[in-house]
């Protein structure tokens, strides 16, 4: 992960957190999560404001 | 001498090695460069859904079309990038004619993989991907004007999805890859992507319309036709432009640039098919194309609305052919669009299918005309770069016109068909009536009201 400046000129290839390791994966997954949530929250939300109105 | 030789031969190589470097950053920066010139189609959708909402779902309508580019981008990187590089020949991974199978080229596509990131020996994936995310979020805003005002919006974002990070991806890669089967078997050409992408968003929106339903209010007991106007078309007009100059960044990033390892060629630009064309093709045909919508459409309908509708139509009637068209004939071509718009609109509007902002018309109907145009006047054209290619043909361009329908109609209401069965696609009643900003928005559009304007002339 990462990289250090003192050799820039030699530097190459991926230079992201994670980069050939299982976070890469672990940090996928998360971001697969945070739109489920989201999505479930979404729908739960607009479905409560329908009830209201019903009331 | 020799001396002067080595010091010239070294001269040479740091100067090409520069110049490399250079082509290597104009590349990545012409590509990076199309992206917020596509993010200005967006905003130009924003502009012309919202206007085209009357006033108490106005704000509702915004959410929807922010979230549809917003879900785009996660789920284009997560799946949809893999999509297009995983099918060109059909729906299994096998080889097709530049010898590499759809799980080779899909096996750097993955979210977890090292050319996913930042990395500095791939200056082409970030931004090639940055830009098909933006091709898949103008799906999804195509879309998103056509169902305003009564569908709920986590049922739109899904639906969204896989129309930007599936359906159109998969056309992509039938119908512009260079192993994508329609290019090879077929000769289909179609350059500005007036298939693939505007019809197949067109025809997923009347897909879902018809699950969907019209507006409480659209259509009376006895069959006819009420007009509901938007509470703005000055920003509906003014969306529309917007649009128009994002469609610049779409086409610009049609074009593959030269003298990289993964150019078509050395010293030239082409198509994403390898055939030869330049920038300043663009620059004729779209404009003219552009002009000649606006006055066939003017032609027609003497309105502003279907004027700029028109200028859009013009575009993507000559999109397939913009790299070798005659700027006259992209202005007839353009013209013909235009004035195709409102009867096709009528047409559509007088069966039951409210489309609140002729998305099937602009994009589907006059996606599919100016596709299959093109295998009139392109016959004969090599399709793809190479020996003994397909070429261009009407029949070809029948068949892909055939598929990026289905591609389009059938994901859109098999999906709006479960959706609607689990109670997703449409909001409640009450909510309609009352309003969607008063429902469920935080936020009030104007809350010091809007002075109604004159009524229209006749």
């Amino acid at each position: 992960m990462g990289f250090d400046l003192a050799t820039v000129g030699e530097m190459s290839g991926a230079i992201f957190m994670g980069a050939g390791t299982s976070m890469s994966m672990i940090w996928f997954l998360l971001a697969v999560l945070v739109c489920l949530y989201t999505l479930w929250s979404g729908y739960k939300h607009e479905h409560d404001a329908y009830k209201k109105l019903k009331k | 001498m020799e001396e002067q030789l080595a010091e010239l031969a070294a001269k040479v190589a740091e100067l090409e090695a520069k110049a490399g470097v250079t082509n290597t950053m104009f590349a990545e920066t012409y590509y990076y460069l199309t992206i917020p010139l596509m993010v200005i189609i967006h905003a130009g959708f924003l502009a012309y859904e919202m206007g085209a909402s009357r006033q108490k779902h106005v704000l509702a309508s915004g959410i929807k079309n922010i979230l549809a580019f917003a879900f785009m981008m996660p789920t284009f990187y997560f799946f949809g990038w893999w999509v297009y590089w995983g099918f060109p020949t059909g729906i299994t991974f096998s080889e097709g004619a530049m010898g590499i199978s759809g799980a080779g080229y899909a096996a750097f596509a993955w979210p977890w993989t090292e050319s996913a990131g930042p990395n500095l020996d791939d200056q082409a994936t970030g931004v090639f991907w940055g830009a098909f995310a933006l091709f898949a979020a103008t799906t999804a805003s195509i879309f998103s004007g056509a169902v305003i005002e009564r569908i709920q919006v986590v049922g739109f974002v899904i639906l969204a999805v896989v129309l930007g990070s599936f359906a159109w991806v998969v056309a992509a890669a039938w119908g512009w890859h260079a192993d994508g089967w329609l290019v090879t078997q077929w000769g289909v050409h179609d350059f500005g992507a007036a298939g693939l992408v505007h019809a197949v968003a067109g025809f997923f929106a009347l897909g879902v319309l018809i699950n969907l339903g019209p507006r409480i209010g659209k259509y009376n007991d006895d069959g006819t036709v009420n007009n509901i106007s938007g509470h703005n078309m000055p920003f509906t007009v003014f969306g529309l432009m917007l649009i128009i100059v994002g469609f610049w960044g779409f086409l610009m990033a049609c074009v593959i640039v030269p003298g990289e390892a993964w150019s078509w060629y050395g010293d030239k630009a082409t198509t994403i098919y390898g055939t030869p064309m330049t920038l300043s093709s663009l620059a004729f045909n779209i404009l003219m194309g552009m002009s000649g919508g606006i006055i066939g459409a003017w032609a027609i309908a003497r309105d502003p609305f279907f004027m700029m509708s028109g200028a859009l139509a013009g575009i993507i009637a000559t999109a397939s052919g913009l790299d070798v068209y005659d700027p006259s004939l992209a202005f007839v071509m353009g013209a013909a669009g235009g004035a195709l718009l409102k009867p096709c609109y009528n047409f559509l509007d007088k069966r039951g299918i409210d489309d609140a902002v002729g998305a099937v018309t602009v994009h589907g109907t006059i996606g599919l005309f100016g596709l299959i145009m093109f295998g009139i006047w392109g016959a004969g054209l090599p399709a793809i770069q190479g020996e003994g290619v397909a070429t261009v043909s009407l029949i070809g361009q029948i068949v892909g016109a055939v598929v990026f329908f289905l591609l389009g109609f059938v994901p859109g209401y098999v999906v709006s068909w479960i959706l609607n069965a689990l109670g997703m696609l449409r909001v409640a009643e009450e909510a309609e009536l009352a309003g969607l900003d008063l429902t469920k928005v935080p936020l009030q559009a104007y809350p010091e009201g809007i002075i109604p304007s004159a009524p229209a002339a006749e």
